[in-house]
C-alpha cells in the first residue's frame, strides 16, 4: 500500500510538473498597425488587426497614429469660413446655405446649429472669429469647447530644446506626445493635454492627476498660469492650466531623484504656456 | 568530551526528553508561534523603512545579535549546558553564523530602497522559508504528504494575500529581480537548516547546547562584518534611528518565540508560525479600515482575507503532530474518500495545464506606439488550481495516514469554501515579453493591465472533488472507533 501511495504521489507530481512546463510556448494576441485619425478627433481609417506571435517576439508590435485633416474636415472649415464671411457681409441667405452644408458634414460643428437656428428666428447671429479651419492652433477661447486636437496640438510641438519629438497619440479629447531627452538625467519626457468642458473642469482634472504624484506636492506657477509639482517614484510632473485646457510636463528620471527634474520640467511647462 | 542530557530544561521535569503531552505545553507552543509570526510581521514593516536609509550590515548585525538575545533568553544559564564532543558547538557555530546573521543579510543587502516590491519580499522570506523548513523536516512517514501539501496550501493562501495587496499588483516574483529573489530563497534554505539542527537537537534532548553556540555564532559574523565593513555599516547613524532599534526587538522577540515554539513541539511550529506574518500584516488594514488613519487603503479585503483563511489552514496542516498509535479501520467511507482524494489530486494536477485567466495589457511605447496584448495565464500561473492541487494532495494524506484530525478536515474545509474568493489571483503582474516602459506604468494614466477569469471545469472537478472527499473523511471519522478518540498531538 505505501509503495502504491507514493508511486500515485509520484504520477501527480510529473502531471503537475508537465503542466507547469507546458507543452508548447504560449503565445500572445497583439494589436499591430496603424490607425489614420482626424484632426477633428475622428477615426479616419483603422488599419489594426490582431495576431497571435510568441512572447519573445511581443515587443516588436505596436499601433502607430497618423494624424490628418481629413477631406470632408477640410471642407467642413472652409464651408465653415465662408459662412462666417457671409455672417460679417450681412449676408444671411448665403451664410444660411453655408450652415446647413456644414451640419450635414457634421452636424456638432462648432456654433454651425445655434447660428443657424438664429438665422431661421430672424437674428443676425455673430460670426465666430475663431476660424473653421481644423489646421488652425489658434487659443481657445476660454470656457469654451471646441475641436479638441487642433486646439491642443501647440502643447506638443514638434520642437523643444533638448528633446526628440516622437509619435504623437490623439482622440477626441486630449493628446499626448513622448519625447526622448537628449541629454541631462532624464530618459523620457511624456506631455499630455487634455480639453476640458471650462476651467472648472480643467481645474478638477488637475486635481485629479495631482493624486497621483502626491510625493513633494507644491503650487507652482507656469509663467502667469498656476500649476503644480508634484513625484511619484521616478517621475516628476508639473501640471499647469491653460483656460479649460490641462497640460501635464512629465519627466523620468534615468537615475537619481525625480525631485531634481523640477527645474527641467518648469522650464518645458513655461515653454509651452507661452 | 561527554555530555550531560538536560532532563529539565528538554522534558520538562520528565525522565525522559521528548515531546509532552500536556495542554499546557500546546498551549505555550501556539502563543510562541503567534508571538513569532507577529513579530516576523512587526520586523518586516519596521525594516522595510529602516533599511531606506541604514546600511544591510548594520540591519543583519542587530538582527544576529537580537537574535542571539532571544535565544539566551530562553536558554537560561548558560553555564550548565554540558556538550557531547567538541565538533558540536563548531556545527552549531557555523550553521548560527549563517542563519542568524547570513540569512538576513542575504535578504538586506538584496532589498533595496524601493525593490524588489515588498510584497515579494515578504512571500520568499516567510511562507517560501516555511516550505523549505518544512522539507527540511520531512519523515519518511505516510503521515508526512500532510504538511507537504500544507506547505503548498501555504505558499498558494499567501499569494492569494499579498497578490491582493493592490490593483495591479506589484507581487511578479522571478521577473524583475531573479538573482536578488534568489539570494532570498538561499538565505531561507540557511535559517531552515539552522532551525532543522534545533530541531534534531531538541530531538536529542540536547537544544541549549546546540542553540548557544549559535547564538554566538550569530555575533560572531555580525562583529567580524562590522569590523571588515565599518565604514560602510554607518554603525552610529543606526543607533540614532528609532527604525534600528524596533527591528532589533523584534528579531529578539521573534528568535525567542521561535525557540520557544521549537523547544515545545518541533521545528514544524516555526514553519506553520512563519507562513503567517503576511496575514498579520493584512489584519492590521482593519485597525486602519476602523480609525482611517492612514487614509483610503488599496488592499481587496475579500480575496485578501480568503487568503488569510487558505493560509491558516495551511499552518494547521504543518503545525507538528505526534503519529496517533490508533489508526482508523478502512470502511467503506474511508476507501471512498481515499479514492476520491486520489482522484481529485490528478484532476486538480491536470487542471495547471488548463487556461485560467485572460491578461489584457494595455499602455504606450516609448516612440508613442499604442501598445496592447492579450494572453492567456495557465493554472500553473495562478493560486486557484494551485491551492487546489494542495488541498486534494491533503485530503489524500489525510485518508493515506488514517489520522482523522477534526481540526484538519474543518481546516480544509474552511480553504475550500475561501477558494471562489481568491482563486483568480495571477502568480504576477509583470511578465517578461511585455515592453517594460509599458509595464513600468501600470496603474497609472498611460498603461493598464487587466485579468478576466476564464471557465476553470478540470479544477472546478476537483474542488469539489476534494469536498466530496472531505464529507466522506468525516462521515468514516463519525463511525464508532473511528478516529475520534484524543490523539498525543505534539
Amino acid at each position: 500500500m505505501k509503495r502504491l501511495a507514493s508511486a500515485f504521489l509520484a504520477v501527480i507530481l510529473v502531471t503537475s510538473l508537465l503542466g507547469t512546463a507546458g507543452c508548447k510556448q504560449r503565445t500572445v494576441t497583439v494589436k499591430t498597425g496603424e490607425i489614420v485619425l482626424c484632426t477633428a478627433g475622428e477615426v479616419v481609417e483603422d488599419k489594426t488587426t490582431d495576431m497571435k506571435v510568441p512572447e519573445k517576439d511581443v515587443a516588436k508590435y505596436s499601433v502607430t497614429t497618423r494624424i490628418i485633416t481629413c477631406p470632408d474636415h477640410q471642407n467642413v472649415g472652409s464651408l465653415y469660413d465662408e459662412a462666417q464671411k457671409a455672417l460679417a457681409a450681412g449676408d444671411l441667405k448665403t451664410a444660411a446655405d453655408k450652415l446647413k452644408a456644414v451640419l450635414a458634414l457634421n452636424p456638432g460643428y462648432k456654433n454651425a446649429s445655434s447660428q443657424l437656428n438664429e438665422i431661421n428666428g430672424g437674428k443676425k447671429p455673430t460670426p465666430d472669429t475663431t476660424g473653421g479651419s481644423t489646421g488652425s492652433t489658434t487659443t481657445p477661447t476660454p470656457d469654451e469647447p471646441t475641436d479638441a486636437v487642433s486646439n491642443l496640438v501647440k502643447y506638443v510641438p514638434d520642437t523643444i530644446a533638448g528633446y526628440s519629438a516622437q509619435g504623437i497619440i490623439a482622440d477626441p479629447a486630449s493628446i499626448t506626445r513622448n519625447y526622448i531627452p537628449t541629454s541631462g538625467n532624464a530618459d523620457q519626457l511624456v506631455i499630455f493635454a487634455e480639453q476640458t468642458v471650462d476651467a472648472k473642469g480643467a481645474q478638477a482634472t488637475l486635481d485629479t492627476l495631482k493624486q497621483s504624484y502626491p510625493t513633494s506636492g507644491a503650487a507652482v506657477k507656469v509663467g502667469t498660469k498656476s500649476g503644480y509639482f508634484g513625484i511619484r517614484d521616478s517621475f516628476a510632473v508639473v501640471i499647469f492650466i491653460d483656460g479649460p485646457v490641462v497640460v501635464s510636463v512629465e519627466l523620468h528620471a534615468k537615475t537619481g531623484k525625480a525631485a531634481d527634474l523640477k527645474d527641467a520640467a518648469m522650464k518645458v511647462a513655461a515653454a509651452l504656456a507661452g | 568530551m561527554t555530555s550531560k542530557i538536560n532532563v529539565k530544561r528538554e522534558g520538562k521535569g520528565r525522565d525522559i526528553p521528548g515531546p509532552s503531552s500536556s495542554r499546557r505545553v500546546r498551549t505555550a507552543a501556539a502563543i510562541a508561534a503567534a508571538v513569532l509570526a507577529l513579530a516576523s510581521a512587526g520586523g518586516f514593516a519596521v525594516g522595510i523603512e529602516a533599511r531606506r536609509t541604514l546600511s544591510a550590515e548594520a540591519l543583519a548585525s542587530a538582527s544576529a545579535i537580537a537574535s542571539a538575545i532571544g535565544i539566551l533568553l530562553v536558554s537560561g544559564d548558560v553555564r550548565r549546558i554540558r556538550l557531547r564532543a567538541a565538533s558540536e558547538p563548531l556545527f552549531s557555530l557555523v550553521l548560527g553564523a549563517l542563519g542568524l546573521f547570513g540569512a538576513p543579510y542575504a535578504v538586506l543587502v538584496h532589498r533595496y530602497s524601493d525593490a524588489p516590491a515588498g510584497s515579494e519580499i515578504l512571500f520568499l522570506t516567510t511562507a517560501a522559508w516555511a516550505a523549505i523548513l518544512v522539507l527540511f523536516t520531512l519523515g519518511r512517514r505516510r503521515l508526512e504528504v500532510v504538511p507537504i501539501a500544507g506547505a503548498l496550501l501555504g505558499l498558494a493562501g499567501i499569494v492569494g494575500v499579498v497578490g491582493n495587496w493592490e490593483r495591479p499588483s506589484s507581487f511578479s516574483p522571478f521577473v524583475r529581480f531573479v538573482p536578488e529573489e534568489l539570494w532570498m530563497l538561499g538565505a531561507g534554505v540557511a535559517w531552515a537548516v539552522l532551525w532543522w539542527h534545533l530541531g534534531r537537537a531538541r530531538d536529542r534532548g540536547d537544544l541549549d547546547a546546540a542553540a548557544v553556540p549559535a547564538a554566538v555564532g550569530g555575533v560572531l559574523a555580525a562583529a567580524m562584518t562590522l569590523v571588515a565593513r565599518w565604514g560602510t555599516a554607518d554603525v552610529p547613524a543606526a543607533l540614532e534611528h528609532g527604525g534600528f532599534w524596533l527591528y532589533a526587538v523584534a528579531c529578539t522577540a521573534a528568535t525567542a518565540a521561535a525557540l520557544l515554539a521549537l523547544r515545545s513541539v518541533g521545528p514544524r511550529a516555526v514553519a506553520a508560525a512563519m507562513v503567517l506574518p503576511a496575514v498579520a500584516l493584512t489584519a492590521l488594514t482593519l485597525v486602519e479600515q476602523a480609525t482611517g488613519a492612514f487614509g483610503p487603503q488599496p488592499i481587496l479585503l475579500g480575496p485578501a482575507s480568503a487568503g488569510a483563511i487558505i493560509a491558516l489552514a495551511a499552518a494547521l496542516l504543518i503545525w507538528p503532530r505526534e503519529p496517533s498509535p490508533e489508526t482508523s479501520p478502512q470502511s467503506r467511507w474511508c476507501r471512498a474518500a481515499l479514492a476520491v482524494g486520489a482522484l481529485a489530486s490528478v484532476v486538480a494536477a491536470a487542471g495547471l495545464a488548463f487556461p485560467a485567466l485572460e491578461g489584457t495589457a494595455k499602455g504606450l511605447r516609448t516612440s508613442g506606439a499604442a501598445f496592447e496584448a492579450s494572453f492567456v495565464l495557465r493554472g500553473v500561473e495562478v493560486v486557484g488550481p494551485w491551492a487546489v492541487l494542495a488541498l486534494a494532495v491533503a485530503v489524500l494524506g489525510i485518508a493515506l495516514s488514517r489520522q482523522l484530525r477534526l481540526t484538519h478536515i474543518l481546516a480544509l474545509l474552511a480553504a475550500a469554501f475561501a477558494w471562489p474568493f481568491v482563486w483568480n489571483t495571477p502568480l504576477r503582474t509583470f511578465t517578461t515579453f511585455i515592453p517594460s516602459e509599458v509595464q513600468v506604468d501600470f496603474g497609472s494614466e498611460f498603461a493598464a493591465i487587466a485579468f478576466r477569469p476564464l471557465p476553470i471545469p478540470v479544477t472546478l472537478v476537483a474542488l469539489g472533488g476534494v469536498v466530496v472527499a472531505l464529507a466522506l473523511l468525516l462521515v468514516c471519522r463519525s463511525a464508532p472507533g473511528n478516529g475520534t478518540t484524543s490523539h498525543i498531538e505534539r
